[in-house]
């Protein structure tokens, strides 16, 4: 676990985020399986040497999006279910996903094919290290 | 900035600071939220330390209101000091006495004490405990004084530069012990470090002092998000006067060997792609800056503007 | 208080080693005691050096301790660590001093230790080792314990100036300049109101300021420090500010405190009086010289010039030799001899209201110096060292010279032989000198030579003398020097005789076979005896001026009789003591006719205001508003009103009976 989740706080991406994707992309690939205890707040700021406020920070967003799920009295761990969003909702994250990478690529001036390329790319290593298609 | 504010460990107010007729802090004012990390960084000389000082009650300011909790620490020291810890620049202690003595000494002043909480980081960062105080090198005179500092259960931890003289081994077990403070009690922290690396990963808010006066105070994020390295080739000059940089607005421009680079303070997205899009502008990118050179950037000989 | 215990055992653990240090010095006493060679005997030696080695060590390490306990510590920047701390910056000082005081005293006292046990007790050591230790006679027996309290405040005061002067050696502020000057500025104050005090021989006035000012100043260090620490707190320059105003601003009140007390203790007058004591008339009686103890001025006495009827009054400073004042034979003058070291003779003018003291710039030396005024004022004698010398008080011009004894018998002139010389002036131009020379030894005899010296042919002239006299001898001359009494004392009976005043010759014998106890000269140029009787009816003898007896008054009581005071021409004021117990303090008081020997009480309890031998140069009565002033029992100076008995009291005495 602990390999696979790095922080870099010279990046420009705040710390909070940078953990906050980090576990989405271990859920959604599958490395962290559903109901599996993620390490406490305090072991991972004092693993990653970071503010636990942050870490602090993450962990209730993802709570909150339904990625993770606290048990009072034993920690906190992978919500069993995918998180519960509405049709509508998804749509909205989905898009506004799309959005920022779509801003990305176009910022470098790549070609809409070579975007779509890369999603394709990317979508088909996490699904195979998640086990989906 | 009312003192009567509950959310706020600490507060200055258009602190001057004067030695004779130096002026070593001028007009500085920030606050501290409670629970907050707040690093206030600033080259050697910058005013750090005469703050910290009017902070500790050892010094009043020339002008400006200090207020710790809600109170004037020059007038309540002694008071103010049984909720702090404090990590100084140079540790110093009685130097014969030895490091159990001084945990002892320290015991009966606190209202309360973590005695075994200081005895296990002794133990943890290998400070003997009855080798005298003026015997003891460098880096285990700062772990002492640490322990020492968190003791106390501080409401409020001031630390100057406690990783000046530490070794690489030494910095990493302090970082973790003030982040199981952190994560414990919730502690708020003012510190200032010149190892930046660390700091970034732990700090709230930023303060950079330049000069006895206060550049930047705001969340770490906000600055990291609004400062960006614009590297880019140009084909001809025009493009230094050029609305679109001038939109741009960056700090400083350097010549690299592979083309100009802009250090841009107020980064937003549009403006860099009207500039990237601009005639004689060829491969313009746009990179994040770490603290360390965001600080530099600042601060350097060439530093400019926030 | 939690911080003040705090740094006090922190202080006192980190210098554990000097507990061992005391123990060990405990030890030398026994090895002086044990050298070869000492005067006194082993014990002596060994208590005596026990406690010298343990009161000196006090002191040192008080020193010692004082400069470095805060003083290291602020210059090198580490007192940081303390107020970094929840401790109060009164608890960080007051933590340290506390801490030298205990190590300081302690260390003593583990001095003392083995001494102590060996010798059986810190009271015998004591005594043993101050057996030949001598206080002087003018000052109170020290208390013990009133000693140790001394010590601890003398190890406190040098603990708290070594802090002080550290701290002041240490800045390199060109302020110190000033500390320097206002140090400079109130040594000089000090000093100057110590020497008044000195010079007005007010030795326990001195004493109490004194104590004063160490108080002060221990309390001044103490503050100084204790600013220091909590208004300077890291910064050396604001800690020297603070140290230094607390400082002198202290020391300041307690030098102008010490000032203000010198001058109140000195300035004095009759109102402050507890009491008076004795007192001597001037010749009209307008004016007397009186003497008392003053109120909270820890019985000094004071003398004043003190006119009955006004209340006027000039205030003599004291000197150490009961000199009296001389007066003009009209009254209008007087002078006496101020000052300690230098001293110099000084006049006021009586017919003022107001008289001021005034300078004559005539200086005298030796402490055997008579005075005398001719009958108007206008030429003063002076009897010093042997000679005698004329001048103009006003303007002090020297008019003669002339020499009248060697300086041989300047050496064997004693207190009593000191009463052997009298100058007077019978008129303006001359001056009489009548000298006892009493018997050398048992076998030897005893002479009264008289002279007079012409002052404008400076020619001195023997006129008269008597040879043959035994035993102890006093002459008391009559205000003209035209007669004078002369009395040996043989075993206990005195023999009174009077005297013609140029030749000696014998007029009289006074009293009953000469046996007269006091003889006094009356204002038309008799005079009146007192018989000796104790258990006896008293009674008095009155003589013309040619020595013919003239009237016996039997006063019809025994005791001891005093004849007071000549308020009208005829009628005397008489004193009679409680028999058997002498006359003072209190007595009756009697007015007697001189015509018809008839007598009448006047009041009870009274003594006469001039009853004190030593004033009573010419033993002439006074008359005049003097004649009606009496003393009561209780210090206090009363006017009698004869006819009625009426006292009014002029200054109220608060004399404790004895």
């Amino acid at each position: 676990m602990k390999r696979r989740l790095t922080v870099d706080p010279a990046d420009a991406v705040p710390i909070w985020r940078q953990i906050e994707e980090g576990l989405r992309r271990l859920v959604a690939s599958g490395a962290l399986a559903r109901g599996a205890p993620v390490p406490s707040v305090r072991e991972l700021a004092k693993d990653l040497r970071i503010n636990p406020a942050t870490v602090a920070k993450a962990y209730q967003r993802l709570t909150e999006a339904g990625v993770l799920a606290v048990r009072r009295g034993e920690g906190t761990f992978v919500a069993a279910e995918a998180p519960a969003l509405t049709s509508g909702e998804r749509r909205r994250t989905l898009r506004e996903g799309a959005e920022r990478y779509a801003s990305l690529a176009l910022t470098l001036g790549a070609a809409k094919q070579e975007a779509l390329g890369a999603v394709t790319t990317a979508w088909e290593d996490l699904g195979e290290k998640g086990g989906r298609s | 900035m009312s003192s009567h504010d509950g959310q706020k460990a600490l507060c200055l107010d258009h602190v001057t600071v004067r030695y004779g007729k130096a002026t070593a802090a001028e007009a500085v004012s920030f606050s501290v939220p409670r629970g907050s990390v707040y690093a206030l960084l600033g080259r050697n000389g910058a005013g750090k330390s005469s703050l910290i000082r009017c902070l500790l009650g050892q010094r009043k300011p020339q002008e400006g209101e200090v207020t710790i909790f809600g109170e004037d620490p020059w007038s309540n020291r002694a008071r103010l000091m049984a909720r702090l810890g404090v990590v100084p620049e140079e540790p110093d202690a009685p130097p014969d006495m030895t490091a159990r003595q001084i945990a002892a000494f320290c015991s009966r002043l606190y209202p309360s004490w973590d005695g075994n909480g200081v005895e296990t980081r002794l133990r943890r960062f290998a400070v003997p405990g009855d080798v005298p105080f003026g015997r003891l090198s460098k880096g285990q005179k700062g772990q002492l004084a640490l322990a020492l500092a968190l003791g106390g259960l501080p409401e409020l931890l001031v630390l100057d530069d406690p990783t000046l003289g530490l070794d690489v081994v030494a910095r990493k077990a302090l970082f973790e012990e003030l982040v199981e403070e952190l994560a414990e009690r919730g502690t708020t922290v003012l510190l200032t470090s010149h190892d930046l690396g660390g700091v970034e990963a732990m700090a709230d808010r930023v303060g950079i002092l330049k000069e006895g006066r206060l550049l930047v105070d705001e969340p770490l994020d906000d600055l990291k998000a609004r400062f960006r390295r614009v590297s880019f080739g140009q084909s001809d000059a025009t493009v230094h006067g050029s609305e679109t940089m001038k939109a741009l607005d960056p700090l400083a421009l350097k010549q690299a060997a592979w083309g100009t680079e802009a250090v841009v303070s107020g980064f937003s997205e549009e403006a860099f792609a009207r500039f990237a899009a601009a005639p004689g502008v060829s491969d313009a990118e746009a990179s994040p800056l770490s603290l360390e050179e965001i600080f530099i950037a600042l601060c350097g000989e060439e530093g400019g503007r926030p | 208080m939690r911080g003040f215990t705090a740094v006090l055992s922190r202080e006192l653990g980190l210098r554990k080693a000097i507990w061992a240090a005391a123990l060990v010095a405990g030890l030398l006493p026994f090895l002086l005691a044990a050298l070869p060679g000492m005067t006194y005997g082993y014990a002596e030696v060994r208590d005596a050096s026990a406690l010298a080695i343990a009161a000196g060590s006090g002191e040192l390490l008080a020193l010692v301790l004082g400069a470095t306990v805060l003083g290291r510590e602020l210059a090198e920047r580490r007192l940081s660590f303390d107020l970094a701390r929840p401790i109060g910056g009164l608890a960080i000082w007051a933590g340290r001093m506390g801490a030298v005081l205990i190590l300081s005293l302690g260390s003593a006292l583990v001095i003392l230790l083995p001494a102590t046990l060996a010798g059986g007790g810190l009271a015998a050591l004591a005594a043993r080792a101050t057996v030949r230790s001598e206080v002087p006679w003018y000052l109170p027996a020290p208390n013990p314990l009133g000693l140790v309290l001394l010590y601890v405040v003398t190890v406190l005061f040098l603990a708290a100036l070594a802090h002080v002067l550290g701290t002041l050696g240490r800045s390199r502020s060109p302020w110190l300049l000033l500390d320097a000057a206002i140090f400079v500025t109130l040594g000089v104050v000090v000093f100057l109101t110590g020497r008044a005090l000195y010079r007005a021989e007010a030795l326990f006035g001195l004493i109490d300021g004194s104590l004063f000012l160490v108080i002060v100043a221990l309390a001044a260090l103490l503050a100084a420090g204790a600013a220091q620490v909590t208004h300077g707190r890291t910064d050396a320059r604001a800690g020297h500010r603070a140290l230094s105003a607390t400082l002198w601003s202290l020391c300041a009140v307690g030098a102008l405190g010490f000032a203000g007390y010198a001058r109140w203790f000195t300035n004095v007058s009759p109102s402050d009086l507890a009491g008076v004591y004795a007192g001597q008339a001037s010749p009209d009686g307008r004016w007397v010289c009186m003497e008392g103890p003053a109120r909270h001025r820890r019985d000094l006495p004071f003398r004043f010039l003190y006119n009955p009827t006004t209340g006027a009054f000039l205030r003599l400073r004291p000197r150490w030799w009961r000199a009296n004042p001389a007066f003009s034979g009209n009254g209008s003058r007087c002078v006496w001899v101020e000052g300690r070291d230098r001293r110099e003779i000084m006049t006021a003018d009586l017919t003022a209201a107001h008289p001021v003291a005034e300078r004559t710039g005539i200086e005298v030396a030796g402490v055997d110096s008579r005075l005398a005024l001719s009958p108007s004022g206008r030429r003063l004698a002076v009897l010093s060292n042997g000679t005698l010398s004329v001048y103009e008080p006003d303007g002090g011009k020297q008019l003669a010279s002339v020499h009248i004894y060697g300086t041989d018998t300047l050496h064997k002139l004693n207190f009593e032989k000191y009463l052997g010389s009298h100058i007077l002036f019978p008129d303006e131009g001359s001056v009489a000198i009548v000298r006892v020379h009493p018997p050398e030894s048992d076998q030897a005899t005893g002479s009264v030579t008289i002279q007079r010296f012409d002052v404008a042919s400076r020619k001195l002239a023997a006129t008269g003398r008597i040879d043959g006299l035994s035993g102890q001898l006093l002459v008391q001359l009559n205000r003209t020097a035209s007669r004078f009494i002369l009395r040996e004392r043989d075993g206990a009976a005195w023999t009174t005789s009077l005297r013609d005043g140029t030749t000696g010759a014998l007029l009289t014998l006074l009293g009953p076979e000469g046996h007269a106890r006091e003889a006094s000269f009356l204002a038309e140029g008799g005079l009146v005896a007192t018989s000796v009787a104790k258990t006896e009816p008293s009674m008095l003898w009155i003589y013309g001026e040619d020595g013919s007896l003239r009237q016996t008054v039997d006063l019809e009581r025994a005791g001891v009789v005093l004849v007071g005071s000549e308020p009208r021409p005829g009628r005397l004021l008489v004193a009679v003591g409680p028999p058997g117990k002498g006359w003072f303090p209190a007595c009756s008081l009697l007015e007697v006719d001189t015509a018809s020997g008839s007598h009448r009480a006047v009041a009870d309890g009274l003594t006469p205001f001039t009853w004190a031998w030593w004033y009573s140069d010419t033993c002439t009565l006074p008359t005049g508003p003097a004649a009606l002033l009496a003393l009561a029992p209780d210090g206090s100076l009363v006017r009698v009103d004869p006819a009625t008995g009426q006292q009014t009291t002029l200054i109220r005495g608060t004399f404790k009976p004895k």
